[in-house]
């Protein structure tokens, strides 16, 4: 039997154990991207929801507590909820910042409790010793305890019983499916499936014609049958993605270009630091419309260089850019192989790779001690200045309540109760 | 292996049982807090000092929490009295609360004080 732990209002709530004042208020986060990224429990009865601008969330809502994102707090409480879900069960899958997996069979005889007294457990722990509130779906499979998930929102618990499958399907329309798009949710609907439930009840000869291998595992999944694997520890990465949302959008091609090399830069350390490189890259932009614009890659060898990937970058870009105006970049490194030791390819000159091997180990260690981009490629400059250009209020209460000892670059990583004690 | 590999330090071995400061202090739910007041200054605790307590842990009568009173968070000294809860400062110019409703946030586990 598995378990999803769905952190509710992740963001917000996070905000509201921190700062107890903010309980009980309408609270948004994404102050920096005037976007809301999380709106509180409060807030979404009113009528936020995420994705919505700043300005029309006002609106709605005139008392509304808009906080920039403390990516770092949140990092430190989503750290220990899968902490505490691993106090139950060592097979833990962190899904994303707020969610995760885990697999609870065997477990009923070691606790003396079924599985949802063991759910109930976790989420009391949650509760008690992070002061937020998660939700639980237990299934035996991945999307049907997405499904219960999605039931149990907010604060509840949701246990899909593999006899009362179809109960649980009959009220789920095709589109909340996890992992059916728009494309394939519009596809079904054609032919007439518009719930869950029809598309469970399908067989499975009729889904093989219809859709690929995701549709199929779906199908299977809804069915009770385990097709979407587990991923556990995240020791080393599939794929490394790192985009960054800019306000205001911008026209300016070099701005955004280094936008995108500011990613790359970033990816490649994040899969420096796993010692891994990697053998394809895509890149995207998205519009100021929400239009996305992609394009995939691949180098002669593995790397996590930036400098060696720039020129190809480049050309990917050139291919891709329009003009008009853009709010995103990103960038995806993935076919990730072990870094060392690399493989020169057959007419290149090993002394250059030795020297991006040792340029970069020592811009690592200077990362170490003077923060994330004390060195980075003169073409991401324009990007590197923005970061500093924050408005008023628009950088986490946490990065400027240090104390003793503490600098801007480096916090303890302990979270921080932000109150005046009486 | 490295080139430069070599035999292990002898004093690596006989560090295996010791603990970090990080160990010692931080536990799976502590929080920190910054103290911008004296209630409790005859327990030894003064302005500007963090503490540092463990979310969700029940009190026991004598620990120092960190409490709820109505929306009103304060750091007291924890007792029962005639099966009642009631909270003490450590500072005269401060008055015991007997809270009708009262949500213990958390105990205190250490206090740091950083020259």
């Amino acid at each position: 039997m598995l378990l999803h732990v769905d952190g509710d209002s992740f963001f917000a709530s996070i905000e509201q154990s921190v700062k107890p004042y903010l309980k009980g208020k309408p609270v948004v986060t994404g102050k920096e991207r005037n976007i809301v990224a999380a709106a509180s429990i409060e807030a979404k009865k009113r009528g936020v929801t995420r994705g919505v601008t700043l300005w029309d969330a006002k609106k709605m809502v005139p008392d509304l507590v808009v906080l920039p994102t403390d990516y770092e707090t949140v990092s430190l409480f989503s750290k220990r909820m899968y902490d505490i879900v691993r106090r139950y069960t060592p097979v833990v899958e962190e899904y994303s910042v707020d969610e995760a997996f885990a697999d609870l069979s065997g477990l009923r005889r070691y606790f003396h409790s079924s599985y949802k007294a063991i759910a109930a457990k976790i989420q009391n722990d949650i509760h008690a010793e992070l002061g937020i509130t998660v939700t639980l779906g237990i299934a035996p499979t991945k999307t049907l305890c997405k499904i219960a998930t999605d039931k149990g929102k907010p604060a509840g618990l949701v246990f899909i019983h593999r006899s009362k499958i179809d109960e649980a399907l009959l009220d789920v329309d095709i589109e909340d499916v996890w992992n059916i798009g728009p494309a394939t949710s519009a596809l079904l609907r054609k032919y007439g499936i518009r719930t869950a439930l029809q598309f469970k009840q399908k067989p499975e000869e009729y889904i093989r014609k219809l859709l690929t291998k995701p549709g199929i595992h779906t199908w299977q999944e809804l069915n009770g049958i385990q097709a979407i694997e587990f991923a556990e520890e995240k020791t080393s990465y599939k794929s490394i993605g790192k985009s960054k949302t800019f306000t205001p959008p911008s026209n300016d091609k070099e701005f955004v270009f280094a936008q995108l090399i500011k990613n790359i830069e970033n990816a490649c350390m994040k899969a420096r630091r796993y010692h891994q490189g990697a053998k394809n890259i895509t890149i995207y932009l998205r519009t100021k419309e929400f239009r996305g614009l992609g394009i995939e890659g691949a180098v002669e060898r593995v790397t996590a260089y930036p400098n060696e990937l720039i020129d190809a970058v480049r050309t990917m870009f050139e291919h891709i850019w329009k003009p008009g105006y853009y709010r995103a970049t990103g960038v995806f490194l993935s076919n990730l192989q072990p870094l060392n030791p690399i493989q020169p390819t057959l007419f290149e000159n090993p002394a250059k790779l030795i020297r991006y091997t040792k340029l970069y180990g020592a811009i690592d260690e200077l990362r170490e001690h003077y923060g994330k981009h004390a060195v980075h490629l003169g073409t991401s400059l324009h990007a590197q200045k923005i970061q500093h250009l924050y408005s008023r209020g628009d950088i986490p209460v946490r990065r400027e309540t240090l104390v003793k000892g503490e600098t801007k670059r480096k916090r303890l990583p302990i979270p921080m109760l932000q109150v005046r004690l009486r | 292996m490295s080139p430069n590999a070599g035999w292990p330090s002898p004093a690596e071995e006989e560090l295996l049982d010791t603990i970090s400061f990080d160990e010692w202090l931080i536990e799976s739910s502590t929080f920190m807090v910054k103290i911008q007041n004296d209630a409790m200054q005859n327990a030894g605790i003064f302005s500007d000092d963090i503490v540092i307590f463990r979310r969700g842990q029940k009190p026991k009568s004598g620990d120092i929490v960190i409490a709820d009173v109505d929306g009103e968070w304060m750091m007291r000294y924890y007792q029962i009295e005639d099966g009642r809860p009631v909270l003490y400062p450590a500072n005269g110019h401060y008055e015991a609360v007997r809270p009708e409703e009262l949500i213990v946030i958390g105990v205190i586990r250490s206090v740091i004080r950083k020259y």
